[in-house]
């Protein structure tokens, strides 16, 4: 006996999604492109003008159903756009590195995403593990035995391990007591650092580069007079390390782990009486958000070839958390957008690199306050695209 | 006397203090397999706490409770849960933004497939999951609404009260427990719409075959049309035990509710 | 170890503890009165220096040379400021945000710190380095028995006693400190008690960061020497003091004050050949506590209702 199911919505037509795409990835391409600080502010100008007249006329939803509507074909588009988009800049550096750091913080704001917006655990120790995987690439890189490639999930390991240290307080404590825990032990992270000399110090540590088959990524491609800056090597692994995390926290938010995270963020009382095991749930999301964070630590590492505790304060913990919160709490999409903005904005806006934080800061609060949701909340769950129950 | 009949769920001398507040005074309660119980009482007369210290939210003080021959005293929530006991609370406690589906399944926890494989890598294993899943907790909707089964993949903030009330009911009732703890449902819904739900439930126990439902309950017109038994607790203490209309006549329990003369306010 | 040696921990473990446990009551009152965390709340001690600093270069520009004076005005036009910044805050930021998600709240208290620390790091002239702060106090030295004492240390002891005192007596015998505390637990019964939420929350605030005026007078007529980012450390373990404590106690607060200040003499003793160490050691024993007693050591939360 079926109950007569309601007519689902129509499907949105991925003309909406390519369409959105291709303004998306224009416009950043000027944005990249474009030097002169009038001309970014003007198009910055123009930007916020075209998002506030797509919302109007209500074309932010559309793209957003669009996006989802058409899964498959949106995500393999979006990864060929964002190829050639890089393609386009193959003979700068900068843009390349650029872009390269854009996709490791949204690795890194991935697994944050794993505590904080599906468990509901308030980590701001982000940028801790992001300094563990880059010290494990920088002391454990200097084994030779060790292939580079590996070191990326032996960061990711040693991130976990080490941030399980923080599992008891994290399982016994809730709310603003876990955010103490966790601030606690950002500092106590950057403070030993900074102390214990046999980490550098201060002054930090070398790293080597990444070099996967013999082939070392620090050479730049010379094929038949077409240049390639070698931060494209970076950039193309960064690509594929980020569609697999993507893809991989896709997944477990669409599935009964996922539904078990929510609920234990949602109202552990309640899930304690239907069985959940808030201890497990809570340990699985620490420690493999930690795992992810690591894992972008430790490619962090290897591009940039050097770290010191610098790269790795409570206050770029803060970052990251911003940028979870501004791109929509559990938002997979937020976080892609909102990284980009967050990580190429001041680098453009030359004028305001000094003033990033406070504008950051500005922002954020303005956000807050008018729009709590952020700018792509996170939608309700589909365990599959186009399944209803 | 029914000789036949076994006791599901007793408790012995249970008592619960919060620093000195004595919610729960030496209860002794016992519930029969199969009957629909009626716990009422005036405001903070210890209802809620005794659901709450059998649920294993809080730990009795001392006492203790037998279930189906075994001791559950002082147990966790998960264990009274894969025990077979499943509740509801007084102060809604849905999931607003997570699909009724969802919601569904939460209380069906205990049975889901949480492998690696199955929830990341064999993703049609979880498909078929899935749908067998969603047809369970459409046939269990439509015994309390069929419109509401088909409503599945909706927020349940954009439910109406009751049929919030009725996700819950059946989040507790998707695993398929023997006793169900029903603390008043009937918050937030007219006489009308807790009639109907009380007929729902009625017809669902009736079907099941094996179910006991313990009601908390400040309608009295529920508590006489639907139990079988009743216990009316004042100051965490049981001051009578039967049907509605030996508890309704007694004394004791007039005075508990009005002080004196409540025989016009409880008939 | 020599008395006098002794002596100075001694002194420097108290002064600590002074500091801390001011900015602790602070962050406990907030946090009675609205459940929020501040997170702001170190930055605006540290802003309190600056504005300390500044109004003294004021005072001297203006003519005013005479030591006590110019400490007694500094004082009190830090505390003016720093009442008035709390007030704008609650007004302005923290009550329309009541009823948003907690970790909003956090956030965006997260945020205005980050603007205070930015703010004095680029507007304030030559910000982004350290500043010297003035030697208001005697710097004779006392002999107490064996041991030698400077005046300064006394003086300052004794001003920072006496305003956990007053607040303390404030919360606890005025009727003012009622309202606070009835406020503090149990909003809504207050409210129908015809007690102003609105005015307690601003009042609170301009309490607490009034504590936090004394702390920046304080620390920096102690260190001499005051940086944009001191606020940042300092909240930090303000706030382990003030949650090790247990939120919500005014005691909680001082007693984690004072265990913090402990825990970092202890770890610079121990350790005397890396006492930065000391800061790792207390953050330390700070998860322990916190892992061992999730609610503070006072803990005074009320449970909820199920």
């Amino acid at each position: 006996m079926r109950a007569p199911p309601e007519e689902p919505p129509a499907r949105k037509s991925v003309f909406f999604g390519v369409g959105g795409l291709l303004a998306a990835m224009l416009y950043l391409a000027l944005v990249l492109r474009v030097d002169s600080q009038s001309a970014i502010l003007g198009l910055l100008a123009i930007g916020a003008t075209g998002v506030f007249i797509a919302a109007r006329l209500d074309l932010i939803s559309a793209f957003r159903q669009s996006y989802r509507d058409n899964e498959r074909v949106m995500d393999v588009l979006s990864i060929v756009a964002v190829l050639i988009l890089a393609a386009g800049f193959h003979n700068s550096s900068f843009i390349l590195f650029l872009l390269t750091t854009v996709l490791i913080n949204i690795i890194a704001c991935l697994g944050l995403n794993l505590q904080f917006g599906y468990a509901g655990m308030l980590n701001f120790a982000g940028a801790a593990m992001l300094g563990v995987g880059g010290y494990t690439a920088a002391l454990l890189g200097q084994n030779a035995a060790i292939p580079p490639i590996l070191l990326l999930p032996l960061g990711g390991l040693f991130a976990a391990v080490i941030g399980s240290i923080l599992l008891p307080p994290m399982l016994r404590t809730q709310g603003h007591y876990s955010a103490v825990v966790t601030i606690a032990f950002n500092l106590l992270f950057t403070t030993f650092l900074e102390v214990y000399g046999g980490f550098g110090g201060t002054q930090g540590l070398p790293v080597q580069s990444m070099s996967l088959l013999g082939l070392d990524f620090n050479d730049d491609w010379k094929i038949n007079g077409f240049e390639v800056a070698f931060y494209a090597n970076y950039f193309v692994l960064g690509l594929m390390l980020t569609v697999i995390v993507a893809a991989v926290v896709r997944r477990m938010e669409r599935s009964w782990i996922g539904l078990s995270l929510d609920a234990v963020r949602l109202d552990e009382t309640s899930a304690r009486c239907f069985g959940v095991n808030i201890a497990l749930w809570k340990a699985v999301a620490f420690m493999s958000g930690n795992f992810i964070i690591g894992l972008a630590g430790t490619f962090y590492a290897l591009m940039l070839g050097y770290i010191a505790p610098t790269n790795f304060t409570f206050g770029d913990s803060l970052i990251l958390v911003t940028i979870i919160i501004l791109g929509g709490l559990g938002s997979i999409w937020g976080v892609i957008l909102t990284a980009a903005i967050v990580i190429i904005l001041p680098e453009k806006l030359q004028a305001i690199q000094e003033y990033r934080f406070l504008l950051y800061a500005i922002v954020v609060t303005f956000v807050l306050l008018f729009q709590p949701g952020g700018l792509l909340p996170r939608a309700p769950r589909i365990f599959f695209p186009g399944w209803r129950p | 006397m029914n000789t036949g009949v076994q006791i599901l769920l007793s408790s012995r001398q249970a008592t619960k203090r919060f620093g000195g507040v004595i919610a729960l005074d030496q209860l002794n309660l016992d519930i029969f397999r199969r009957e629909f119980f009626g716990v009422i009482g005036p405001n903070g007369s210890g209802k809620t706490t005794l659901f709450n210290t059998l649920t294993g939210i809080f730990p009795l003080t001392s006492g203790s409770f037998v279930y189906d021959g075994r001791d559950l005293t002082n147990s966790t929530p998960q264990q009274v849960c894969r025990a077979g006991i499943a509740r509801t609370f007084q102060r809604s406690r849905v999931c607003l933004g997570l699909s009724v589906f969802d919601n569904l399944m939460i209380g069906n926890h205990i049975f889901l497939d949480h492998g690696v494989w199955s929830n990341l890598i064999n993703r049609k294993l979880l498909y078929r999951q899935l749908e067998e899943m969603a047809e369970r907790a459409r046939t269990l909707l439509m015994t309390f609404d069929p419109k509401l089964a088909g409503r599945m993949g909706e927020l349940v903030g954009n439910q109406p009260m009751i049929d919030r009330r009725r996700i819950e009911i059946c989040r507790a009732l998707i695993s398929a427990p023997k006793l169900l703890l029903l603390d008043e449902p009937s918050a937030g819904m007219t006489q009308r719409e807790m009639h109907e739900l009380m007929d729902n439930l009625v017809e669902f126990k009736r079907r099941a075959g094996d179910l006991t439902i313990v009601l908390i309950e400040h309608e009295m017109k529920i508590i006489e049309r639907v139990t079988d038994r009743c216990a009316v607790l004042n100051f965490g203490r049981k001051i009578c035990e039967g049907s509605y209309a030996q508890v309704v006549a007694n004394l004791e329990v007039q005075e508990a509710y009005l002080g004196t003369n409540a025989k016009s306010v409880l008939a | 170890m020599s008395p006098d040696i002794l002596a100075q921990y001694f002194v420097s473990g108290l002064m600590l503890a002074m500091i801390y446990s001011l900015v602790a009551v602070g962050f406990t009152l907030f946090f009675g009165v609205l459940d929020i965390i501040h997170f702001a709340h170190g930055d605006v001690f540290m802003v309190g220096a600056f504005v300390a600093l500044t109004s003294f270069i004021g005072l001297t520009l203006a003519g005013v040379n005479i030591v006590a004076l110019q400490l007694v005005l500094m004082i009190v036009v830090t505390i003016a400021a720093l009442a008035l910044l709390g007030i704008l805050t609650a007004r302005l930021l923290v009550l329309p945000m009541k009823g948003a998600p907690a970790l909003n709240v956090l956030l965006m208290t997260m945020m205005l710190g980050t603007i205070l620390r930015e703010s004095v790091r680029l507007f304030y002239p030559e910000g982004a380095n350290p500043k010297a702060f003035p030697h208001l106090l005697p710097t004779a030295s006392v002999s107490l028995g064996n041991i030698m004492v400077r005046i300064d240390n006394i003086i300052m002891l004794a001003i920072g006693a006496a305003t956990i005192v007053g607040v303390s007596l404030l919360i606890n015998r005025t009727k003012l400190g009622l309202a606070i505390r009835a406020v503090a637990q149990d909003e809504e019964t207050a409210k129908t008690m015809g007690i102003n939420y609105t005015l307690i929350v601003l009042v609170t605030f301009g309490l607490g960061s009034a504590l936090a005026a004394v702390a920046g007078v304080i620390s920096g007529l102690y260190y001499n020497e005051i940086n944009f980012s001191m606020g940042l450390m300092l909240g930090a373990i303000g706030f382990s003091a003030a949650i090790t404590g247990g939120l919500g106690s005014i005691y909680g607060a001082i007693l984690g004050g004072i265990l913090f200040a402990v825990l970092q003499i202890i770890g610079a003793v121990a350790m005397p050949f890396a006492s930065a160490y000391k800061d790792v050691f207390a953050f330390a024993v700070v998860i322990v506590i916190m892992t061992w007693r999730p609610t503070g050591l006072i803990s005074t939360l009320s449970s909820e209702r199920v």
